[in-house]
């Protein structure tokens, strides 16, 4: 039975900027607000949300760089407000982007950096930094400045310099932003390999299909409000019932799209418009009813690439959370 | 009557702007007063006359220098840094507009600065300040802040084309004070250096109020330093014409303006 | 011994990691010609008011005063720069000390200080046509070291501001002014008012201006043990001071969450 190794209990955390010349008006922004939620060892577990939805903020806290305004966290029973200096030997984070490196050091002298700040004993300091560059492909180029790097370079970099400490957890946020999908796809081999050699990884993402391939359980957070959890096939079994259609329509009229959003077989539909071709994705528990209404009430119009398919996660959230996700 | 109105306007805009910036408020407010505080421990109780032309003005000046033109100069960086300088270049009100307009919000910020330090010295250290020919010196000051404003504005086109000009902008502090003699007289400083400071308007903008505030006024002196002051903002300003349309042709043509 | 070794490696890593942007041209303007500027226009005012009265003195005190750039700016930027490559919550998260990390971080910029100053001197020796005896300098070289190493202190002790405050380039310039007046490096000590004096007498590179125009002016070797020994200590209070403000400034910057903010 594994036991839990992060526990969230009712954190809030907000921001308070000012405003006007003389800094008199504050504005407060709740990024979150009485969340909760634990994650057990060994696990993949994913926080999803659009921008803003509260995922950075949490991850800083868990990650001992904020302190919550109130609630309770525990990571490997400490913590991380008060015994950061505990905690910090077993934890590691990464954040994406590609500012968190020195660029004028090499990739093996930022490692060596912060292998130094990590206090990793110079026994083992050289081969476990030879190893991890092996480990993230980047044995070749150890001694060249990461202002050569590419993105994906930089970000397998960054995964080793995660490591160094061969934390106990890792935690990510949004650590695939901006790569392309080659290396995206290396990233979520290695965080698996990671897993199965026991690292706990806690992970923030808005990329759906990521959080359904990687994680053993994910939670909804929007605006700073957790809004479920759980393990990603039981959330899509929740709307299996629902099939998804998708389609573009290419000539019709604004009147035209808004009958078809008003049909009430249809539980949600997205409209995104590109020059004079509308794409739809409508989520329905009849689309043996929408697929023939779209087609009487579009028949002036071209309608291409027609497809009927089971809901994604990202059906899921934006049923269960009510916006899109990206 | 329209570019007058964007030109107010832009002016209040960027009174805004500057002055929301605590550098700004660092280098109109405070830093003038250390520098006066500095000069009047160095002259100490020397003549009245020396203590006005050199540290009174001295230090008024620096404060008209450091907000007129410094910060209008280092403005420009600014946008460039923001990405906003390709934006402003190509909105409807002319360039040139905005930048006279940064100039002129920087000259009244700059002159509120010169009064402030004229103030503390009074109160403070208890230094007379006698005009003897107040409106000549009126007159003189619009003169100054005039050949300090076209002086800015061929700074500021020349940072906008070169960004090697642009590194030297910050470290021309001190150089311009001690080449344009703003705290002793540049018949101080060796032939050849002298040579440099009579091509430069500040070393004759404060000669000019050095003389309008003469005890023993000598026309000649005034006369000299009015020529010289109009000569090189004439110089300055065609300098300043041929640059805008030099950096017109870079932004259109070869689209080099935003890199920074 | 190990945590020497890291101590060390870091005080190297980090320059080469926060500095190595530097090009040699803007080297050039920043660390050269601009400190060396400011010592022409100094030592020139000086040499006319007081008429080429003293002028070793002031001009070896300019030169002193010339480290500012390092042990103000130079040690504000170990903090400023971490938080410009967007490191600084990385290694404000690592196990280390924290003290000690800035610590190792200052040294490179007292010794970069130093070099400032020495270069100063040079250049101050070459213009004006001054002499200085070998004995002279090899004081000066211990008398400087310990005074800039005080200045740091104090820069250190702004720098920890900037974990939780923003804006301190404000505050960071008035204190190089600040040192620039209270120090006398320009002007006869008793010229200050006395509640002037009182302050200069709590600011770093007082004392070690006093002993160089003392040196080089009257040749007076009388008060170097004791005015070093007090500049020393000073730097030690301000080395003490800002190990408190860093432990409150980390706790400050993770409450109200602006380590990042610039």
């Amino acid at each position: 039975m594994n036991h839990t190794v992060i526990k969230v209990s009712n954190v809030s955390r907000s921001y308070i900027t000012e405003l006007g010349l003389f800094k008199k008006e504050k504005k407060r922004v709740d990024a979150l607000n009485d969340v909760s939620f634990s994650v057990k060892k060994g696990e993949i577990f994913g926080l999803l949300g659009p921008n803003g939805a509260g995922k950075t903020t949490m991850i800083k806290i868990l990650s001992t760089m904020l302190i919550p305004h109130s609630g309770s966290v525990s990571i490997l029973g400490l913590d991380p407000a008060k015994e950061f200096n505990l905690l910090r030997p077993k934890i590691n984070f990464i954040l994406g982007g590609e500012r968190n490196l020195y660029w004028r050091l090499t990739a093996y002298d930022n490692l060596s950096y912060f292998a130094d700040l990590y206090k990793i004993p110079s026994t083992c300091k050289k081969k476990r930094i030879k190893d991890l560059l092996t480990l993230v492909g980047l044995e070749e180029v150890a001694q060249q400045k990461v202002e050569t790097f590419s993105k994906g370079m930089k970000q397998r970099l960054q995964i080793a310099r995660g490591l160094l400490n061969n934390p106990e957890i890792l935690f990510l946020d949004e650590p695939s932003i901006g790569l392309d999908p080659v290396s995206a796809r290396q990233l979520r081999n290695l965080l698996r390999k990671l897993n199965n050699q026991g690292t706990t990884i806690l992970l923030t993402t808005h990329y759906m299909y990521e959080a359904d391939e990687l994680c053993d359980r994910i939670a909804f957070i929007n605006k700073g409000n957790l809004i479920e959890i759980d393990t990603p096939s039981n959330l899509k079994k929740k709307i299996d019932d629902l099939s998804i259609i998708q389609c573009s329509v290419i000539g019709a009229s604004e009147p035209q799209i808004e009958t078809i959003k008003k049909l009430q077989s249809i539980q949600h539909i997205q409209v995104n418009q590109q020059d004079f071709t509308y794409s739809l994705r409508i989520q329905t528990n009849e689309p043996q009813l929408v697929v023939p209404f779209i087609y009487d009430s579009m028949k002036n119009s071209i309608i291409t690439d027609l497809t009927i398919s089971n809901p994604t996660l990202e059906d899921v959230y934006v049923k269960t959370v009510g916006v899109n996700v990206s | 009557m329209k570019i007058a109105k964007s030109l107010h306007h832009t002016m209040l805009v960027h009174m805004k702007l500057s002055i929301a910036r605590p550098m700004f408020k660092y280098i109109i407010w405070i830093m003038p007063l250390f520098f006066s505080t500095i000069a009047i421990f160095v002259y100490g109780t020397d003549s009245e006359q020396t203590l006005l032309h050199y540290v009174v003005l001295g230090s008024g000046f620096m404060a008209l220098w450091s907000s007129i033109v410094f910060s209008s100069a280092s403005d420009v960086n600014r946008e460039r840094y923001y990405g906003t300088l390709e934006i402003l270049f190509i909105s409807p009100v002319p360039f040139a507009i905005t930048l006279i307009g940064k100039i002129l919000a920087n000259t009244v910020w700059g002159l509120i600065s010169l009064i402030l330090t004229f103030i503390y010295l009074k109160i403070v250290f208890q230094i007379e300040i006698v005009l003897y020919h107040p409106w000549l010196f009126g007159l003189a000051l619009l003169l100054v802040l005039l050949t300090l404003s076209v002086f800015a504005f061929f700074l500021a086109l020349g940072f906008t084309l070169s960004r090697q000009a642009e590194a030297l902008m910050n470290f021309i502090e001190y150089p311009i004070y001690l080449v344009c003699g703003f705290m002793f007289p540049i018949t101080y400083l060796p032939e050849w250096v002298q040579g440099v400071s009579y091509i430069l308007p500040p070393t004759w903008a404060i000669q000019l109020l050095r003389d309008v505030t003469a005890q023993n006024l000598s026309f000649q002196s005034v006369v000299l330093s009015c020529t010289a002051i109009l000569l090189l903002t004439i110089v300055y300003v065609i300098i300043g014409i041929y640059c805008y349309r030099l950096m017109d042709k870079k932004a259109r043509i070869s689209g080099k303006l935003g890199v920074y | 011994m190990e945590a020497t070794g890291r101590f060390i490696r870091h005080s190297f890593l980090s320059y080469k990691a926060l500095f190595g942007w530097l090009d040699p041209k803007v080297y050039l303007f920043v660390m050269v010609l601009s400190p060396l500027s400011q010592l022409i226009f100094f030592s020139t005012l000086v040499n006319y008011v007081y008429k080429g009265e003293n002028l070793s003195g002031y001009v070896a005190a300019n030169a002193l005063l010339l480290c500012v750039l390092n042990s103000v700016f130079g040690i504000m930027s170990v903090i400023t720069s971490d938080r410009r490559t967007g490191t600084l919550h990385l290694v404000m998260c690592t196990p280390t000390n924290k003290f000690s990390l800035f610590l190792s971080r200052s040294i490179a910029h007292v010794l970069n200080g130093l070099f400032t100053a020495i270069l100063g001197l040079l250049f101050g020796i070459l213009l004006f046509d001054l002499s200085i005896t070998l004995k002279e300098s090899l004081i000066l070289l211990l008398i400087w070291l310990c005074s800039i190493f005080s200045a740091c202190g104090l820069g250190l002790i702004v720098a920890s501001f900037c974990l939780w405050s923003p804006s301190m380039h404000l505050w960071s310039n008035m204190l190089a002014s600040l040192l620039l007046l209270v120090s006398g490096a320009n002007y006869p000590i008793a010229r200050m008012p006395d509640w002037l004096q009182l302050v200069g007498q709590f600011t770093p590179l007082t004392r070690g201006v006093q002993l160089t125009k003392d040196i080089l002016n009257e040749g007076n070797y009388s008060n170097v043990l004791f005015l070093l020994g007090e500049e020393l200590l000073l730097g030690c209070i301000f080395f003490a001071i800002s190990l408190s403000l860093l432990k409150f400034a980390e706790y400050q910057s993770r409450l109200k969450g602006t380590m990042e903010l610039d």
